[in-house]
């Protein structure tokens, strides 16, 4: 049933420079994780994109970057779906 | 107040969330800066799997089509930054 | 918000005495001489004698509900504005400051923790007008979770054999 979801999710970290990503659905709980993360991150990555739809409703969902150093941590939402992607910069 | 090539909005906030200046098109925008605290006070690490060793983020941006936010915190305040996406030969195809 | 029913029945109807019904008047009557005593109508004063020490009881009950109520009350308006004395003033300060050493020092105040995702950095301007993450890598985001969503939905229930299967009970 998940074997699509699973290769986007290997297309995803095959990207050069990416450790993990995660795909959480609408209440936060994780629909699948690769890489380092852990699957416990997927409450905090939706509760970190419904916060930030909050900013401009009537846009569409924005992509939401955290980053420092050496990491980055991008998130973004679509429809009902919230996908995270770490990776080294 | 920072001026950054692009920006048309800025926000500073204190540790509490309470606006300390603001202009542009944030001028007096309480509510951007309440969900801005809500966003940043959520967690402490996004996940310490990812991310070992409790590092935190030294940016945070948060990308529109036409124009993006950037927050980052310094000397225990909030700088929050509007500012429109740079046009130069890289539109963001979002 | 105070209770502003007639306790006692301005009608001597079948209705028992201190139940109030319809009928019963929220107000007392103004013009009456003492507001707290309620009106009855004269032909019970007349006839009912018998029911004199119950009201007096009943009187009392309220005049000791009232003196209590008027013990109770602190009247803000009432009170004299009590100018300190200089060196009451210092005296009360130096009071106030030790007892609040004595809690201080018994309940460590715990350290507010707030939790807060980014790092405290120097150079606020360095960080807002440095570069972002690549074009790439948000277009990376983007048609991944576009896919995945696509794939998501394709996920259903497959339906292999009969959910509900009908028991032949041999003859």
């Amino acid at each position: 049933m998940e074997k699509h979801l699973d290769r986007v999710m290997d297309d995803v970290l095959s990207n050069p420079g990416v450790t993990s990503c995660v795909f959480v659905d609408h209440q936060g709980l994780c629909l699948g994780a690769r890489g380092k993360a852990s699957t416990e991150c997927a409450g905090i990555i939706g509760a970190i994109a419904d916060q930030a739809a909050k900013l401009e409703p009537q846009h569409k969902s924005p992509i939401i970057v955290f980053e420092n150093d050496t990491r980055a941590c991008i998130i973004q939402r679509n429809g009902t779906i919230t996908g995270a992607i770490f990776k080294n910069i | 107040m920072d001026r950054i090539p692009g920006q048309i909005g800025y926000l500073l906030l204190n540790e509490d969330g309470a606006v300390i200046s603001s202009s542009g098109d944030l001028e007096n925008d309480e509510k951007s800066a309440d969900i801005v605290m809500g966003l940043i006070t959520l967690t402490s690490q996004i996940d310490p799997d990812a991310l070992p060793n409790h590092e935190g983020f030294k940016k945070l941006s948060i990308k529109y089509e036409g124009h993006s936010y950037i927050i980052c915190l310094s000397n225990r305040k909030i700088h929050i930054v509007k500012k429109l996406n740079s046009v130069d030969g890289a539109a963001l195809s979002v | 918000m105070g209770c502003c029913y007639s306790f006692f029945c301005k009608d001597g109807d079948s209705q028992q005495r201190g139940e109030p019904n319809e009928r019963t008047h929220l107000l007392v009557d103004p013009v009456s001489n003492s507001a707290n005593i309620p009106q009855y109508n004269s032909e019970d004063f007349l006839n009912n004698s018998n029911t004199l020490p119950k009201k007096t009881d009943e009187q009392s009950a309220l005049n000791r509900i009232l003196q209590e109520t008027a013990t109770n009350v602190i009247d803000v308006a009432a009170l004299d504005s009590h100018n300190l004395q200089q060196h009451e003033y210092v005296e009360r300060m130096r009071q106030y400051s030790s007892k609040l050493q004595q809690a201080c020092a018994t309940n460590k105040l715990p350290v507010r923790h707030k939790l807060c995702v980014l790092q405290d950095i120097p150079a606020p301007e360095k960080i807002l007008s440095s570069e972002s993450v690549s074009e790439d890598d948000l277009n990376l985001i983007s048609t991944a979770v576009t896919k995945a969503a696509a794939a998501i939905g394709e996920i259903k229930v497959e339906h292999k054999e009969d959910m509900v299967v009908l028991f032949r009970v041999p003859d």
